[in-house]
């Protein structure tokens, strides 16, 4: 008797000494590199509470097999170099996959370094064209912004008649908004459209005068200018040529979609065109679930980028939980063997190298709303 | 109940675990009263704090208000009139002394801009009626926006609204002056304000603001959102510890959270439960010390008690003990005293009688010796009279044998005979058989202990091997042989097939006053047994016995011959009357004892089946001549009487007293298989075997032999016959045999 309660109380003190030596419910640790702070902070910011409120949700529900999600988040400060330190960072602390950049000036300064560590990098917003059909570790799940050009362009010119036009573009973010300018121009030109002035302007110069580039932009007589810029300084940008008491044809690029632009832009935003893969206004029920979600979460709407940030995580989330072995190249070769995903607004495809495809809407705001186009 | 613990321990155990639970029960009470107590203590200093921190920042707000409200009263009506240096040195002196006013801007009721400080051209006449901070003005006091990311400054900024006049009045403010509050607070705290939708405006942790982390999930955040001031514990996702917050709601619906690490709140817990850990330790020894020395005072006394019982135990009661102790033990050490001295008395008693014992003891000893001496010999009686029992038993087996000498070869008989006497014989270790030949040599029969097999192959002139002289009875030292008269060849082997002898002792089976064998006992070389006269006479009734057994045989041996030369005169008046079937009937029995003794009958039957087949035909005797030798077609009358021969037959035959027992083989020697045959057209196995077989002997002879009135047929053509017939008039098993036996003749020829 007395030596069975010895026996069970050594057995108690092994199983308690064994137990913290298993490592089975190990977080699964998941890097996030992205602007999140300065004036640029606003895409970085809303893609984390995208992808924060998608693994709450995954961990409420248990996680992955039994493993929790663990983010580590980190500021690249818009620095290229900042951003390489913090992706070795997180490789070294055995992330299986790097959520970012949000920008692709930032993604390409860390791309050599994801391909040398055969680590993932999954992009929620990269839409630059430098990136596509390339097989490196990089899976994007903004597609191209080659579509959104394509369907500008042919509206500008063929539907609106456009055959002048001024281009003014930001080049803080030259990867991302020189690429759209050139390949807008080479398609515009061939449809038989003339770009008749091209205003760089880096919207980091806290001196910038926009007044004097409003003035810039209506110099040269253009039937409508395309602004490639982010949301409050296209508002800015159309404020200015409002109080210029400019009528011209406003085009843009995706990247101005979002509140700020009509909140900022009030009545000088209005009428303003621009094309984007994301719906506000989808009536998808996964979008609507999500949306509700997230306003219960951070008592405001979601953007495209909180929706991207969202859909990048579960899409990370399907793939860790087929994989075997969860390893950056099993997760990466995964994804791109399921292919197709279900998205908040429709299927997100994704090719062989890494690439997205979705279907391209064009919006113009109406009323202070982004009203979608049907052409 | 354990043998081994000791009453000293089981004081010191129930002094000890009194004294525990005694302390023990106060210190957990007062443990667990104080620890109540304190983390009460705890939860109401953390909400304290977090409402010391609510009150500066509320202070720190209301301050920025009437800032405000002093800069709407100092403009108001001023804006369209006064020149806009004024204002703006006005401004300037403002923002100088409350740095947390960074941008002041007046907007007319439809969202344009009419004035900025700093001044910026660019802002001004822009529209900005969708801007939530007027979008969201309720049309009195000041409006609160939420925190947004300044465009200028990139840090966390809000704005406030206010109406001035018939615009409005908007002043931006830098959210990061509260950081410089909270850090001047910070005392180990954690500390974080929330704007209305849980985002961190200020924190002494920069991260959370900087990041613009939204709490709004955390529990106590989201309470304290709704107005509830809340304290509870939650995991920290900085540290990833447990913290321990206390959150309320602010005057204008923000939310300040104090929080701290659980185990820092928690330390002066934790310290006094260290402390009265310890302290219960030291009051546990000191009880432990205590409980061993009161033990010790009641257990002095009980241990010299149990010393001297040991003493007692070993015998020596001469000691006495001390008797100034507890009252009980005095009286027990008195009665152990008195006990003592009893036992001592008692112990001299028993000794006297035991000695007494111990010579009743010795007596009845011897009887019992005497008495099993006695019982072995009666043992040995009674296995003597089991051997003789044996012997006689084995002696009238073998006297029995003799009542069946036609079932025993003489050889069998011998064999048994010797086996028998070296059984009995007690000194006999080996023994010898042998008979004579008609040509005086001599041949082994058996042997016990000796090589038969060599023996056996040996053929020696009787005169040679044995003294004539040496008749009757005789014993001799060494071997009974005289091996010297052998030739060389022959004495090796001889020598080779016999055991070596100590001594020997033989007899003559005589019959009719002649020598027919001899019997040899053997004592083996090894043995120092020796034969007594005893064995003389038991070896002589084994000689009788075998007389006996050859008188016997001879006796049925000329018995048969006589029986035989009778019936064979009878067969052939038969073959003189039957003039068809001379021969027939000597080769009909010799066909079936053949066919028997292929089918592995007895000695017995296969004689019977030659018997029967001599007779078989004796019936006949009773069929007219002119009926039996007719040439031409038989009337009906006459079938019948040819067919009635099997039954005549069996009629003279049953009256013979040897021959009875195969007058049944005779009547049936006409049946078939079938059923179809005559008299009594029995089928199957209802015919005797022997009948069956005589049945195709006699069927083989008739096609087989030479006739006067025809040739005989080829044994081919009769073998087929006989095969054709095999289930419908012949024995299926008969003629398988009969094939069998055929076909062993033809490969023999």
């Amino acid at each position: 008797m007395f030596s069975r309660v010895k026996v069970s109380l050594l057995l108690l003190i092994f199983i308690f000494l064994i137990l913290p030596g298993c490592k089975h419910n190990e977080d699964i640790k998941i890097g996030l590199s992205a602007t999140l702070t300065g004036k640029h902070s606003s895409l970085g910011l809303a893609v984390r509470d995208g992808v924060q409120l998608a693994v709450e949700e995954i961990n409420d529900a248990g996680g992955v097999k039994g493993r929790k999600i663990q983010m580590l988040i980190k500021d690249d400060e818009n620095d290229p170099e900042k951003a390489i330190v913090n992706d070795r960072e997180f490789i070294q602390k055995g992330a299986v996959a790097i959520i970012g950049h949000v920008t692709s000036g930032m993604t390409q300064a860390v791309l050599p370094l994801m391909n040398e560590n055969e680590m993932l990098l999954i992009s929620p917003t990269v839409s630059s064209n430098k990136f596509s059909k390339l097989d490196d570790n990089l899976i994007c799940i903004h597609p191209s912004s080659r579509l959104e050009q394509d369907k500008l362009c042919d509206y500008a010119f063929n539907k609106l008649g456009l055959g002048r036009l001024t281009v003014i573009y930001d080049i803080s973010n030259e990867a991302f908004s020189t690429d759209w300018c050139d390949y807008f121009t080479t398609q515009f030109q061939e449809l038989g459209g003339e770009i008749v002035d091209r205003i760089p302007f880096d919207s980091s110069n806290l001196n910038l005068d926009y007044i004097e580039r409003a003035k810039k932009i209506l110099s040269s007589n253009p039937e409508g200018v395309l602004i490639v810029a982010s949301a409050i300084d296209t508002a800015m940008i159309c404020q200015q040529l409002e109080k210029q008491g400019s009528d011209i044809h406003i085009i843009s690029s995706g990247w101005a979609l979002g509140d700020t632009l009509l909140q900022h832009g009030g009545p000088a935003v209005e009428g303003v065109i621009l094309p984007s893969f994301w719906d506000k206004y989808s009536r998808n029920e996964a979008y609507i679930t999500f949306k509700e979600n997230f306003f219960k979460r951070y008592k405001r709407n979601p953007g495209f980028a909180e929706s991207y940030g969202y859909e990048t995580m579960m899409v990370l989330h399907k793939a860790l939980l087929k994989a075997d072995k969860i390893t950056p190249i099993s997760i990466k070769n995964i994804i791109l063997k399921i292919e197709e995903f279900k998205g908040l607004q429709g299927k997100i495809k994704i090719d062989s190298s890494g690439d997205t495809s979705r279907e391209v809407y064009l919006f113009q705001v109406k009323n202070n709303q982004f009203k979608r186009i049907d052409f | 109940m354990k043998t081994s613990s000791s009453i000293r321990s089981a004081l010191n155990k129930s002094y000890f675990l009194l004294i525990a639970v005694f302390i023990l029960s106060i210190g957990l009470l007062v443990g667990f009263m104080l620890s109540r107590e304190s983390q009460e203590n705890i939860l109401e200093s953390n909400m304290n704090l977090a409402q010391s921190v609510g009150n500066s920042v509320n202070l720190y707000l209301q301050e920025t208000e009437n800032t405000i409200k002093m800069i709407r009263d100092n403009l108001s009506g001023k804006i369209y009139s006064a020149n806009y240096n004024s204002i703006n040195d006005y401004l300037a002196s403002v923002i100088e002394n409350y740095h947390q006013i960074h941008k002041v801007r007046i907007i007319n009721k439809n969202g344009i801009v009419r004035f900025v400080y700093p001044y910026s051209e660019a802002e001004i006449g822009i529209n900005l009626k969708e801007a939530p901070f007027l979008k969201n003005y309720a049309g009195n006091g000041i409006y609160w926006s939420d925190s947004f990311l300044s465009m200028a400054s990139g840090e966390p900024a809000l704005t406030a609204t206010l109406p001035l006049d018939e615009d409005y009045l908007v002043v931006n403010i830098d959210v990061s002056k509260f950081n410089q509050i909270l850090s001047e607070m910070r005392n180990n705290l954690h500390i974080v304000i929330y704007d209305s939708k849980g985002t961190a405006i200020a924190s002494t942790l920069q991260k959370h603001v900087y990041y613009r982390e939204n709490h709004s999930n955390l529990e106590h955040v989201k309470k304290a959102l709704a107005g509830e001031q809340v304290t509870s514990r939650f995991i920290s996702s900085v540290q990833g510890t447990e913290m321990l917050g206390s959150s309320l709601p602010l005057n204008n619906d923000w939310v300040v959270m104090v929080s701290k690490t659980v185990n820092e709140a928690y330390n002066i817990v934790y310290e006094m439960v260290k402390l009265l850990g310890i302290t219960g330790l030291l009051v546990l020894l000191a009880g432990y010390l205590i409980s061993c020395s009161f033990s010790q005072k009641v257990i002095y006394p009980i241990e010299n008690l149990t010393e001297w019982s040991q003493e007692m135990a070993a015998g020596n009661y001469s000691k006495k003990i001390k008797t100034d102790t507890f009252n009980e033990l005095k009286v027990l050490t008195d009665s152990f005293n008195k006990m003592a001295n009893k036992i001592k008395d008692r112990e001299e008693k028993l000794k006297n009688q035991t000695e007494e014992l111990y010579s009743s003891y010795q007596q009845l000893r011897a009887y019992n010796e005497e008495i099993t001496a006695m019982n072995n010999e009666l043992e040995k009686s009674l296995r003597k009279i089991n051997i003789l029992n044996e012997r006689f038993t084995n002696m009238i087996n073998l006297v029995s044998t003799l009542g069946q000498p036609s079932h025993l070869n003489e050889r069998d008989f011998l064999s048994k005979l010797l086996k028998t006497a070296v059984k009995i014989v007690p000194e006999a270790d080996y023994g010898l058989v042998c008979l004579i030949e008609e040509d005086n040599s001599c041949r082994f029969v058996d042997a016990v202990g000796h090589d038969i097999s060599l023996l056996k192959n040996l053929r020696i002139d009787k005169e040679v091997v044995f003294n004539t002289e040496n008749h009757g009875i005789y014993k001799q030292e060494g071997t009974a042989f005289n091996l010297e008269r052998l030739p060389e060849k022959k004495r090796e082997s001889f020598l080779q097939a016999l055991k070596p002898v100590h001594e020997s002792m033989f007899i003559d089976i005589t019959m009719d006053s002649q020598i027919f064998g001899k019997i040899f006992l053997d004592v083996s070389k090894e043995s120092n047994k020796g034969f007594t006269e005893n064995t003389k006479e038991l070896l002589n009734s084994f000689a009788s016995l075998a007389s006996a057994f050859f008188s016997y045989q001879r006796y049925n041996k000329l018995q048969e011959q006589f029986t035989k030369e009778f019936i064979t005169a009878i067969i052939q008046i038969l073959e003189i009357y039957d003039t068809y079937t001379s021969g027939h009937s000597e080769n009909v029995a010799k066909t079936s004892a053949r066919i028997a003794e292929e089918m592995g009958l007895s000695e017995d039957e296969v004689k019977d089946a030659y018997w029967a087949g001599m007779v078989h035909d004796i019936g006949k005797l009773l069929v007219p001549l002119s009926v039996l030798n007719k040439p031409g077609v038989l009337t009906d009358s006459e079938f019948d009487l040819i067919e009635n021969h099997p039954y005549w037959g069996f009629m003279a035959l049953s009256k013979s007293e040897s021959l009875s027992h195969i007058a049944r083989y005779v009547l049936y020697h006409h049946e078939r298989w079938d059923g179809k045959g005559y008299p009594e057209r029995v089928k199957g196995d209802q015919i005797p075997l022997i009948a069956q077989i005589l049945s195709v002997a006699d069927a083989w002879d008739a096609m087989t032999s030479k006739r006067a009135y025809r040739d005989p047929l080829p044994e081919d053509v009769a073998l087929d016959e006989i095969i054709k017939n095999k289930g419908t008039q012949f024995s299926p098993r008969v003629v398988e045999v009969f094939i069998r036996m055929k076909k062993n003749d033809s490969l023999a020829i």
